[in-house]
């Protein structure tokens, strides 16, 4: 027998085995794997709660940092348990999906404006100057509508770089939808949703790519979730909000957002709500999963993992948020939430 | 000074500078990688999985652990497939199909990793509604055979056929002289071609980001999502966190290191332990 073939033996054999223990190891055994994709606005918290729930049920949630467009078409091809998004699914992105969903809120985060300016001044914007400097429209950082609003700042000459997502990203949806909002020009011109036309700036993927760029080029200006910016020591700009305050995002800030009479459904929105300590820029993070899970042969045991993992992360999970900056759900909002996982069904039986 | 010295000088000059600023690339290379990567390794890198978000510590065992088992399975996988391959195309030397089947493969070796990366999560992962590291692996496969395959094809056709004719008048087999003249006297050739294969597929990211989808967990089966040190490198080095982009360059080291060990540290060790045998 010549060396060569038994080296080549040796790897098939070798790699074989590898390949049979890993198959054998599923079979009939608890389910103790669950893939989770989508938001990179609420990847930190996500990663805590899941790490978390390794060190107490030994079950490995892993999750993918893709987007929140891309939860929706993981979801779509039916390749992951759960979705996580920013952006409650439309109509026309519930009909894309093969089987009703349930979309179940899980904490509230803020999305920072935040500037790279060299000795990082306490800057203070509103809603228009935001627009107009996202749009191109105010190319240098001593324009006289950042001064007016600026007039302790010594402001740079330098031009203002623009950084905005690239990838279709909840965070953006949410920026956008604030500025479509508030600003009759940004509605006109660019509007809202996951992926603009913007007529300006670098395009930079993900949360933590934000983060990184904006750290990385000075004079830059960009949008990201509240928690990338602490984590990466960033200076957030001061919004005005709907009762003329200018506020930095914080946990108390979210939670000022927070209107006592939200509805049943959650579908009201949280941007630019009044109270002179709101944030103006606050959002949901959503979960989404198919509400029968008898789909694809996958087991009720499965369905029970996923049931328990999202029950934890409303329920004592939500003691992981505010350390993290985000603001955890209001208890009439959890219990709504609970309500909603509570209609989790395996085929057609209820698995709570 | 002659004008024909003078431009004998002049491109001698350039022939040799082109030649040192080869080396002089890749030395940049390997000392940046090794001066920013080792600086941060240290046993906990080795052993641990990765730190949550934000937080310090932790270290990179699951995608080491993910790229050795991928990377294996995947020659597993595609290493009977190539060799085969190349026997054929190197035993039907001048026909037709062994002609297409040869520009077929040197056609798959061109494909754009990216492009297998897509193959594999529509006709893999879609298909059997889950990201796993065996999908992973079978997408490097398709990376793997054809390199292989060629390989093999070209170490064998540098046997001499008088060997061959020798084995052929002794009264031996096709199959005899296949596995027990040609294979054998081209065996170290082809097992620097599995090396090199296996080298080339460790250091894909494109596929894996489809298919294996990363894990921050030390996982060991191959029906789950894992990570390798690609992948790693790749989301570590886009982090906002210093820490992550400091074990970005480090996982980059041992990386490049495993990579290097593959090409020449094992061709040569093989090659030795073949030439005493033999």
């Amino acid at each position: 027998m010549s060396n060569i073939k038994r080296m080549t033996t040796c790897i098939l054999i070798f790699g074989l085995i590898i390949g049979l223990t890993g198959c054998q190891a599923t079979a009939g055994t608890p389910v103790k794997d669950l893939a989770i994709a989508g938001s990179t606005f609420a990847e930190p918290l996500y990663l805590k709660q899941f790490d978390a729930w390794y060190q107490k049920t030994q079950v490995k949630a892993v999750y993918g940092a893709l987007s929140s467009s891309g939860a929706l078409r993981a979801l779509q091809d039916r390749t992951i348990d759960i979705g996580a998004t920013d952006v409650l699914l439309t109509a026309a992105d519930e009909a894309r999906l093969p089987a009703s969903v349930l979309t179940i809120p899980t904490v509230l985060g803020a999305v920072a404006v935040c500037v790279n300016l060299p000795g990082s001044p306490a800057l203070r914007m509103d809603a228009a100057l935001l627009s107009a400097v996202f749009r191109g429209d105010v190319k240098t950082w001593d324009d006289a509508r950042i001064a007016a609003l600026n007039p302790m700042v010594k402001l740079p000459a330098t031009p203002i770089v623009v950084l905005h997502r690239a990838d279709g990203s909840g965070t953006t949806n949410i920026f956008t939808t604030y500025l479509a909002a508030t600003d009759q020009t940004w509605n006109d011109k660019i509007g809202a949703g996951s992926l603009v036309q913007w007529p300006t700036g670098v395009g930079v993927s993900s949360n933590a790519g934000m983060a990184a760029m904006i750290r990385q080029t000075s004079g830059s200006i960009g949008y990201l979730e509240h928690t990338f910016a602490v984590q990466s020591s960033l200076t957030p700009v001061a919004l005005r909000n709907r009762s003329g305050a200018f506020v930095l995002p914080s946990v108390d800030s979210i939670q000022a957002a927070v209107p006592p009479d939200l509805p049943e459904d959650l579908r009201g929105t949280l941007l630019n709500r009044p109270g002179t300590a709101a944030y103006p820029i606050v959002s949901f993070t959503w979960l989404v999963l198919y509400k029968d899970q008898a789909y694809d042969g996958r087991t009720r045991e499965r369905a029970a993992a996923i049931y328990d993992l999202v029950s934890w992360i409303i329920g004592d999970g939500q003691a992981l948020a505010e350390p993290l900056q985000y603001s955890p759900l209001p208890d009439r909002v959890r219990k709504t939430a609970m309500s909603l996982l509570n209609q989790l069904s395996w085929g057609g039986k209820s698995i709570k | 000074m002659t004008r024909r010295t003078f431009k004998n000088n002049v491109m001698g000059l350039l022939v040799a500078a082109s030649a040192g600023l080869l080396i002089a690339v890749l030395a940049v290379i390997l000392w940046h990688i090794f001066i920013s990567g080792i600086r941060y390794l240290n046993w906990d890198f080795f052993t641990k999985a990765p730190a949550p978000m934000g937080e310090s510590g932790g270290g990179v065992f699951n995608a080491i652990v993910g790229t050795f088992l991928i990377t294996f399975v995947a020659a597993a996988i595609g290493t009977p497939f190539g060799i085969f391959a190349g026997i054929y195309v190197s035993e039907h030397r001048g026909q037709r199909f062994a002609d297409i089947v040869r520009l077929c493969a040197d056609a798959l070796q061109g494909v754009p990793s990216i492009v297998i990366g897509i193959f594999g999560y529509t006709f893999l992962v879609v298909r059997f509604r889950s990201y796993s590291a065996l999908s992973a692996s079978i997408a490097l496969a398709f990376m793997f055979v054809p390199t292989t395959a060629r390989v093999t094809e070209e170490v064998l056709n540098l046997v001499p056929s008088g060997l061959k004719e020798a084995a052929y008048a002794l009264g031996a087999r096709p199959s005899s002289v296949v596995w027990n003249v040609s294979i054998k006297t081209a065996a170290s050739g082809i097992t620097s071609g599995l090396m090199t294969s296996m080298a080339r597929v460790a250091g894909e990211t494109a596929p894996l980001l489809f298919t294996a989808f990363g894990s921050r967990y030390i996982e060991w089966n191959m029906l789950r999502p894992m990570s390798a040190l690609p992948l790693q490198i790749y989301i570590y080095a886009s982090s906002p966190y210093p820490a992550l982009q400091q074990q970005a360059w480090s996982a980059a080291f041992v990386l490049v290191l495993l990579i290097l060990l593959l090409q020449y540290g094992a061709k040569h060790l093989i090659a030795r332990v073949l030439r005493v045998k033999a």
